[in-house]
């Protein structure tokens, strides 16, 4: 382990290998308050070249890396393994390029919402995502827990996706149109929490800046109401801005084939292990005490 | 009146022939209505075995694996706004029913015959002129139960409004073209019906066109398609009378009063645009020669300046889908794309232009994965082989 950690500081600067545990206290855990654990290390890149090093030597050692955005989330997505490293992606933040005539933005993954917004000040443009926490929820941290975007699912959102997956290849979903050809893999990406490969860089599609945002308290008797209430504001030019996740019940078969789909994408199960699979209803597809997957016994 | 077919469940028949098929080794040619088989490559043997070379022409196979018989409406709440339906269930039964409540599929799937299917709409994974505004058929998508290639009964996703937790397989499905699985029931968003629908048309030349499609998309105005057909911008603005109102005063353009149809026939390819090009070559043009030159789906930056090859373009989605009809070579064609950074699929081929891949070749480093996620829901390659990419999608790992 202490190999390790003199690699990474090498490669990253000592300054972006955070071990104290004063420092280490902060990243304990996410908006998932009762799972905190000590990572061995929290490592702060800079660059998209610096998270390649940071998987080829995790990768090499077999050391668990769990990738945190801005740790706002309450599925324990953030929380670290204690035998292995968190990758913290606050340093990539910066906008990239805002492109008004085709109504993108390309961002760094650790940019915020916010930071979105006010550098879309003036374009006449926004991002389509409102949010509680955007002060502080990161771009790729929210397309990783599918959540927050309206009108259209969050994937509807995204123009091209670069990410990284295990193996440290730097890939890229989408492309500078609408669709892409292939299986569509976006969706899968967005709510795998980080699990099948990490988020560096994401095209957004922008949308027209609203004239107005006004909050509205409405009394909702059921849910059958609340969703209706919603689609009938659709067309009448008031978007509300969220709607919870809700959680499938999976059986085991269809369990066996989430975790194959997380093996695809990570044969050794090194990527936010034990995170991808927040699921109710079936035993078999919940995290083990450790925070390891439980992986059933039979391969589909 | 339309005559609805009564419901049917044929899932365990269906079940039971995937599952013998899987034992035996047999290639299933999946089908439903039938209205867009044109799209995408055949089923072919050169899909199960990596050692044929993709140029040699791929010898159809398959048994038809009918889903006609799985048919019917399960679940239709419009409070909810959630239609379930089985995957043989046409297509216009649906919106018919949806038509009485007020209500739509946001998407606008394109039909291409009276038969089409609710399945077949989401394995090909098409959207109409309101995909940039209202979203896709991706996007409309709450869940789906499957068959995989081993005969086994799989739901991913749900039937609610609202993202799902947890790796969104069923959306994987949307566009798959079949590979990954039979569709036996799917879930879809619905949308209420814009109470008012008004079409303005603007007389552009073509760099004006992508100027002013561009400025409307990025303004708050109730848009929902935006198109240039060689002579206008035709802009659709749907919503509340009172909104569409206040947004037509501000829009320049004459109002046409056949609006609805015109979409309708850009949606199903009845535009003039799609029934005129033929073959430029003089001795051709006796009627029965006459053949159509290759139809191409462009996917672009809406704002992509003309690409400059020769043949007639049609620009919907505010620019970002283009069809475009040329003669021109594929190679030039798809490098003229790949430049801007999007992808171009050949969509109708009338001529059957023969060693020329449908469908845009993977960025590298993406086949890998596509590679696993077939292997893994149809591990004997039974499931429409060869549909999606003709010689690639079923090869092993290590025999890469």
């Amino acid at each position: 382990m202490r190999e390790a950690i003199q690699q990474l500081q090498q490669c990253l600067g000592i300054d972006a290998v955070l071990q104290d545990p004063e420092q280490l206290r902060a990243y304990a855990g996410g908006g998932l308050t009762n799972r905190c654990q000590w990572p061995v290390a929290v490592l702060l890149p800079d660059s998209v070249a610096q998270i390649q090093s940071i998987l080829r030597i995790c990768k090499s050692r077999r050391l668990p890396v769990v990738t945190r955005g801005a740790g706002t989330g309450d599925c324990g997505g953030a929380a670290p393994r204690p035998n292995g490293v968190l990758l913290s992606l606050d340093r990539l933040n910066r906008i990239l390029e805002v492109d008004p005539r085709n109504r993108t933005a390309t961002v760094q993954a650790g940019v915020t919402h916010q930071c979105l917004l006010d550098g879309l000040a003036g374009s006449g443009l926004y991002s389509g995502a409102a949010y509680v926490t955007q002060d502080t929820t990161t771009v790729a941290g929210s397309m990783a827990k599918n959540t927050g975007a309206q009108p259209a699912a969050v994937s509807g959102h995204i123009i091209n996706l670069k990410w990284m997956d295990a193996d440290a290849n730097l890939l890229s979903l989408g492309g500078s149109g609408y669709d892409a050809p292939g299986y569509d893999l976006l969706p899968l990406l967005m709510g795998s929490e980080g699990g099948l490969g990490i988020i560096v860089e994401v095209t957004l599609r922008l949308w027209p800046r609203p004239v107005q945002h006004t909050p509205l308290l409405t009394a909702i008797w059921n849910r059958a109401q609340a969703v209706r209430i919603v689609l009938m504001r659709l067309f009448k030019a008031i978007i509300p801005s969220q709607l919870p996740n809700l959680c499938p019940q999976y059986n085991d078969t269809e369990c066996q084939y989430l975790h194959a789909i997380k093996t695809c994408f990570d044969p050794d199960l090194l990527l936010n292990p034990g995170t991808v699979l927040p699921l109710a209803g079936n035993p078999s597809c919940q995290m083990d005490d450790q925070g390891g997957v439980a992986i059933p016994p039979k391969d589909p | 009146m339309i005559d609805f077919v009564m419901p049917q469940d044929a899932g365990v028949e269906l079940q039971e022939r995937v599952a013998t098929a899987y034992r035996l080794g047999q290639p299933l040619r999946i089908q439903c209505g039938n209205s867009k088989a044109f799209y995408g490559e055949s089923v072919s043997s050169s899909g199960c075995s990596g050692s044929e070379s993709a140029k040699r022409k791929p010898l159809v196979v398959g048994e038809v694996l009918d889903l006609r018989q799985h048919r019917g409406i399960i679940d239709y709440d419009p409070q909810d706004g959630v239609i379930t339906v089985r995957a043989g269930t046409p297509l216009r039964q649906v919106n018919a029913l949806l038509a009485e409540h007020g209500q739509i599929l946001g998407f606008e799937p394109p039909h291409f015959s009276e038969q089409a299917s609710v399945g077949g709409c989401v394995a090909c994974g098409l959207s109409g002129s309101a995909r940039p505004f209202l979203g896709s058929v991706r996007d409309h998508m709450l869940g789906c139960s499957i068959l995989n290639g081993k005969g086994e009964r799989l739901r991913f996703g749900g039937k609610r409004v609202g993202p799902a937790a947890g790796l969104d397989v069923a959306r994987l499905m949307v566009g798959a073209m079949g590979s990954l699985g039979v569709l036996l029931e799917i879930s879809l968003k619905t949308l209420p019906a814009p109470e008012v629908e008004l079409t303005l048309a603007l007389p552009t030349g073509t760099q004006e066109a992508l100027d002013v499609m561009s400025a409307r998309a990025g303004k708050p105005l109730p848009l929902t398609a935006l198109a240039y057909d060689g002579e206008a911008v035709l802009q659709r603005l749907a919503g509340s009378a009172a909104a569409v109102k206040q947004a037509r005063r501000k829009l320049a353009g004459d109002e046409i009063s056949s609006g609805r149809t015109w979409w309708e026939d850009v949606r199903e390819q009845r535009h003039y645009f799609f029934q005129a090009p033929f073959l430029q070559t003089p001795f051709l043009q006796t009627p029965f020669l006459q053949t159509k030159e290759p139809l191409w789906r462009l996917s672009l930056a809406p704002a992509t300046l003309p690409l400059g090859l020769p043949g007639s373009w049609f620009y919907d989605w505010g620019g970002a889908l283009r069809w475009f009809y040329s003669a021109a070579p594929y190679r030039h064609i798809r490098a003229a794309v790949e430049a801007e950074g999007g992808h171009a699929c050949l969509f109708r081929n009338e001529r059957g232009i023969d060693g020329v891949p449908i469908f845009h070749p993977l960025p590298s480093g993406l086949g890998l994965y596509q590679r696993r996620l077939k292997q893994l829901f149809d591990p004997a390659c039974i499931l429409n082989p060869g549909r999606l990419y003709r010689d690639s999608e079923c090869r092993s790992e290590n025999g890469l």
